[in-house]
């Protein structure tokens, strides 16, 4: 049995993580019968995409060792961008989803810049960043909410095979990294980078071009995750993206992504931000207070972390 | 600048006064000054100055501790919502349970001791990075305090308006007894810094962990005290808060970390540890808020503020960043 269960966390090392979220969510569903009726579960899935694009980014900026918690701001601010530049300017709507993402793409270089080529804590670039989009998001149009033309309701509330398109784009993101990471030169050298950025160098690998690659791809997907947040509720709102940053982060960590670098996978990411939300939903589920949702989500990183430190310190034993 | 004393050289003396961050602050502050007073004369009155030295008092108080912890190295995220959930408890403390004033206070201190000793729990014996310890403190203390105030304000004037009048007193210049109290704070913290063993073994760890514990200085000793410290500091701006608003509310404080971080950064602390002294981040804190009124004297808007705030920040850095070249460039062309 001990075998088995280490055989297979040697495949799958998302593996003790899936059994958690099966246990929570077969207790919840005891407690509740509504949890995993398809209303709900449409209702978490059709949430979670955009949330899960920046957690991608992020675990990328992990991989190498760095960080990025601009994420979530520098979305809602790509938001904001399309949503001017389709219905203010009434440019057509590739050119504005193009500037959307675009704008996000900037920040990325941005970063990269300041971290790699300054040479300067990518903590406190991405906070300076943090707050520089989370402002900029409020200044353009006043803040005030941007609706999109009626039309483009079509699309967002489509639902092909029960969810909406837009899930269906990010996983087929979610498959590419996840296919980049493990079967490429690339994805080697991304972890490479991350686990020991010394050896890496020593092997030929362009740290620097590795790491600025993460932080530009960062700036990427959160540039594509606000304009897919957009379209998705047909409006942009300035609030969007306001702690993205800290589920996306916590569904790294609880999917396998370390802090120190070189470790987790796009699946891993994916099962860790959807226990994130399963989680969020559950507190609603379970009718426990509103009050207690940050204490809880506190708790919850915390301990997420605590597991990843007690799984790296069992994998130095062995 | 007693820890560069070892490099011997004349010849960088005067560079590295230029470029010590207690000098190279007051030049930008002064350009600040004098754009500002030029579009708005109303800005440079003793009014106007004493505003800014009283209102600076709850973020300095922050960036004192929040200092502290940068310079071993890590960071306190949870400071600003320490001062929430402290204040929620003060309040609650005093009029919800009518605990008493010294009671309270007490409770409220060992509150703030609490959580940065949870803080450093989780950094130095679970080893999990500060960054990620403090975030999730920061969410547990808002809810916290959240959970107990049940989104109520709970006005102080039930139990007394002592604290609001004592907040409002101008014993000396215009200035309160508050900003008295943060003073006194960075003297002693200046004393500490500069001529106490405790000063040096700070330095010592941020400059270089591993080398400290060549030297025998139990590391995580030290990181834990800044970082217990720090959570007294965010108590006492809890009750500094409290007292300025006669009202405890889990609305007031959250956020406050990121202008502690800034001005801690300004002020020369760095972010990669070993540098930095509490003249600095008393410049730092008066630079932030001298900003911060500029910015609000000419009518930018607060979200053109954070924008402006952010810019500054990573400038600040990237400053810090490029004086460490200069200097070090310096240095080897004198050993030369």
């Amino acid at each position: 049995m001990r075998k088995a269960i280490s055989k297979i966390s040697a495949k799958v090392p998302e593996f003790g993580i899936i059994i958690a979220l099966a246990v929570l969510m077969i207790l919840t569903q005891i407690m509740n019968s509504n949890f995993l009726s398809a209303a709900n579960m449409t209702a978490l899935l059709k949430s979670i995409p955009f949330v899960a694009l920046v957690s991608l980014g992020s675990s990328l900026c992990l991989t190498v060792a760095s960080l990025d918690i601009a994420c979530g701001r520098i979305a809602g601010l790509c938001g904001m961008v399309f949503g001017f530049t389709l219905t203010i300017m009434h440019l057509s709507l590739p050119v504005a989803i193009l500037l959307g993402v675009a704008t996000g793409l900037i920040f990325g270089i941005f970063h990269a810049l300041m971290v790699v080529g300054a040479g300067i804590n990518a903590f406190v670039v991405t906070m300076g960043t943090l707050y520089v989009a989370g402002g900029c998001r409020y200044l353009i149009n006043h803040g005030d909410p941007m609706n999109l033309p009626a039309y483009y309701r079509n699309f967002s509330q489509a639902s092909p095979l029960g969810v909406s398109w837009l899930f269906w784009i990010v996983v087929l993101i979610y498959i590419i990294v996840g296919f980049v990471e493990a079967r490429t030169v690339f994805g080697r050298r991304l972890y490479a980078v991350g686990s020991n950025s010394e050896v890496a160098k020593l092997q030929g690998i362009n740290v620097k071009f590795m790491r600025s690659c993460a932080l530009i791809l960062s700036g990427l997907f959160s540039g594509m995750a606000g304009v897919m947040a957009t379209i998705d509720i047909n409006s942009s709102q300035a609030a969007t993206g306001t702690g993205w940053e800290f589920k996306a982060i916590a569904g790294c960590f609880i999917g396998g992504t370390s802090l120190s670098g070189g470790s987790g996978r796009a699946f891993g990411v994916a099962i860790g931000v959807f226990f994130v939300f399963i989680l969020d939903n559950i507190i609603n589920m379970m009718k426990i207070s509103n009050y207690w949702s940050d204490v809880f989500t506190g708790a919850v990183l915390l301990l997420s972390v605590l597991f990843d430190v007690y799984r790296k310190s069992r994998k130095i034993k062995a | 600048m007693k820890r560069n004393s070892n490099s011997k050289s004349t010849g960088t003396s005067f560079l590295e006064i230029i470029l010590s961050p207690e000098v190279s602050i007051l030049v930008p502050l002064l350009i600040l000054v004098a754009i500002t007073t030029a579009k708005n004369p109303n800005f440079l009155t003793i009014k106007n100055i004493q505003v800014i030295l009283r209102n600076l008092v709850f973020i300095g108080t922050l960036a004192i501790g929040q200092s502290l912890v940068i310079m071993c190295g890590d960071i306190d995220l949870s400071i600003g919502t320490n001062s929430t959930l402290t204040g929620v408890f003060f309040g609650v403390a005093l009029v919800w349970w009518g605990l008493g004033f010294i009671p309270s206070l007490l409770l409220t201190i060992f509150i703030g001791l609490f959580i940065g000793g949870v803080n450093a729990f989780f950094t130095n014996v679970c080893k999990i990075n500060s960054w990620i310890v403090t975030m999730a403190t920061k969410y547990m203390c808002v809810g916290m305090a959240t959970v107990i105030t049940k989104g109520y304000i709970i006005p102080i004037k039930d139990w007394s308006n002592a604290l609001y009048e004592w907040s409002r007193l101008r014993p000396l210049g215009g200035l309160s007894w508050p900003f008295f109290l943060f003073f006194g704070l960075i003297v002693i913290g200046e004393i500490a810094i500069r001529f106490t063993p405790i000063g040096r073994k700070i330095h010592a760890v941020g400059l270089n962990a591993n080398a400290a514990v060549l030297d025998g200085i139990n590391v995580p000793k030290v990181k834990a005290m800044c970082q217990i410290t720090a959570g007294l500091m965010g108590a006492i701006c809890g009750i500094l808060q409290v007292a300025n608003t006669n009202t405890a509310t889990n609305a007031i404080g959250e956020g406050n970390e990121f202008p502690a971080v800034i001005s801690a950064v300004i002020g020369g602390v760095s972010n990669t540890g070993g540098k930095g002294t509490m003249l600095g981040v008393l410049l730092g804190v008066i630079m932030y808020q001298t900003l911060k009124n500029c910015l609000q004297l000419m009518g930018a808007n607060n979200n053109l503020q954070l924008v402006l705030l952010g810019l500054i920040l990573i400038l600040a850095v990237y400053v810090d960043v490029l004086k460490g070249k200069i200097s070090s460039r310096a240095r080897k062309a004198v050993a030369k």
